[in-house]
């Protein structure tokens, strides 16, 4: 062989050597996802990245909290989203009973979740408990799958706290609203009454004024009555917090 | 001007129409009262039908408040005269009523004796030479 053609051998080794760095680069910095060795027709493929992988980035990326739990309970998977919730590492999750995340009232809606075996998929609300002792309220889904011959459950946890605080500002308007509207009828009630009493007076009716104090009366110990039916007298509850007006005892 | 008014008495309390009726009626001015109702609803009716040169319309009342009511007595009866009635004091409902359109607000208190001279301050105010 010629010094030209040794020169030349080498030139296409080097060429042949950049060529497999760069592709060794490409595979250890996670841009090839599977390479074929062989010839076009017989070339075998070897995959790189495991096919479940953007199952698994889906289930450790997701806005919900997502674990599976063994037959008896045991969570067996925690996504990182479940650990924020619940203020905790994954590994805390991991090998821990669902069951101790949950109070006493709320054990039967975790054994209906764990108890079927079934393809549908079952949902409840289910109150987690932090180990700070915040209560996290959340949808909870549960499907069951067997895996090599093992059941497993799967939850898929979301979050209701914003929509459960939601609902209480809600619930307080709603009964705000609905304090006021009663204020009024009281309101209105005691001074339809005294007008009318006032006029009847005026007008020297002083029988009719009489009646209609009555039924003021009654009507209004009726709807206080209403108000106060919720809430029974505590001792304590029927001190003033001004001393009431004699004005009308006054001689 | 405020001579021989008819003049129509919206209140929820029968009690209470019957006793500003007969305040009303007593008027030496010849004060009549042409129609009374319990509610917004048959105060626009009534106020159609009788066309009454002054209205006295409570605030709080079943089916349809004197608010809701007053756009629509206002529509039908353009020429009546509007004061709103109410138990509220002015500080708690006269602005939004005078806003609304009324031509007056008129707590209900002192009414045998006060009722006769507030409202024909406002009749005067509101004719429409007053200015």
């Amino acid at each position: 062989m010629s010094a030209a053609e040794e020169s030349e051998d080498v030139e296409v080794l080097r060429h042949r050597v950049e060529y497999l760095q760069e592709a060794l680069a490409a595979i250890t910095s996670g841009g090839v996802d599977a390479v074929v060795l062989g010839e076009a027709e017989e070339g075998q493929v070897y995959t790189l990245t495991s096919a479940d992988k953007p199952y698994r980035v889906i289930v450790e990326h997701m806005g919900e909290g997502a674990v599976t739990v063994s037959e008896g309970g045991v969570i067996l998977f925690a996504n990182p989203q479940i650990a924020r919730f619940l203020g905790v590492s994954t590994g805390e999750l991991v090998g821990r009973d669902l069951s101790s995340f949950v109070s006493a009232d709320q054990q039967p809606a975790v054994a209906a979740l764990l108890g079927a075996r079934d393809d549908s998929t079952r949902r409840a609300e289910l109150v987690l408990i932090r180990p700070d002792g915040l209560d996290v309220p959340f949808l909870v889904a549960a499907t069951d799958l067997e895996v090599e011959d093992v059941l497993v459950h799967c939850l898929v946890l979301t979050d209701l706290t914003a929509q459960k605080e939601a609902e209480r500002q809600q619930k307080e308007a709603a009964a705000q609203r609905e304090r006021q509207r009663v204020a009024r009828e009281v309101n209105d009630t005691i001074v339809q009454g005294l007008v009318t009493a006032e006029m009847a007076i005026d007008l020297e009716k002083y029988g009719y004024a009489r009646k209609v104090i009555a039924a003021t009366s009654a009507r209004a110990r009726s709807w206080i009555g209403e108000l106060a039916s919720d809430d029974p007298m505590r001792p304590g509850g029927a001190v003033r917090r001004s001393p009431a007006s004699s004005d009308a005892d006054a001689p | 001007m405020t001579d021989n008014l008819s003049v129509m008495v919206v209140d929820d309390s029968a009690d209470l129409r019957d006793l500003i009726s007969m305040v009303i009626e007593r008027h030496h001015g010849g004060w009549r009262v042409v129609a009374t109702a319990a509610e917004g609803r048959q105060a626009i009716a009534e106020a159609r039908s009788t066309q009454p040169d002054l209205v006295l319309l409570d605030i709080a009342m079943p089916v349809m408040d004197g608010l809701q009511a007053l756009p629509h007595i206002r529509e039908v009866a353009p020429e009546a005269v509007v004061v709103m009635l109410s138990g509220y004091p002015f500080a708690t409902a006269g602005e939004g009523a005078l806003h609304a359109g009324a031509d007056g607000y008129l707590e209900k208190s002192n009414l045998v004796h006060g009722l006769i001279p507030r409202l024909e301050q406002i009749m005067k105010d509101a004719a429409p030479d007053a200015n």
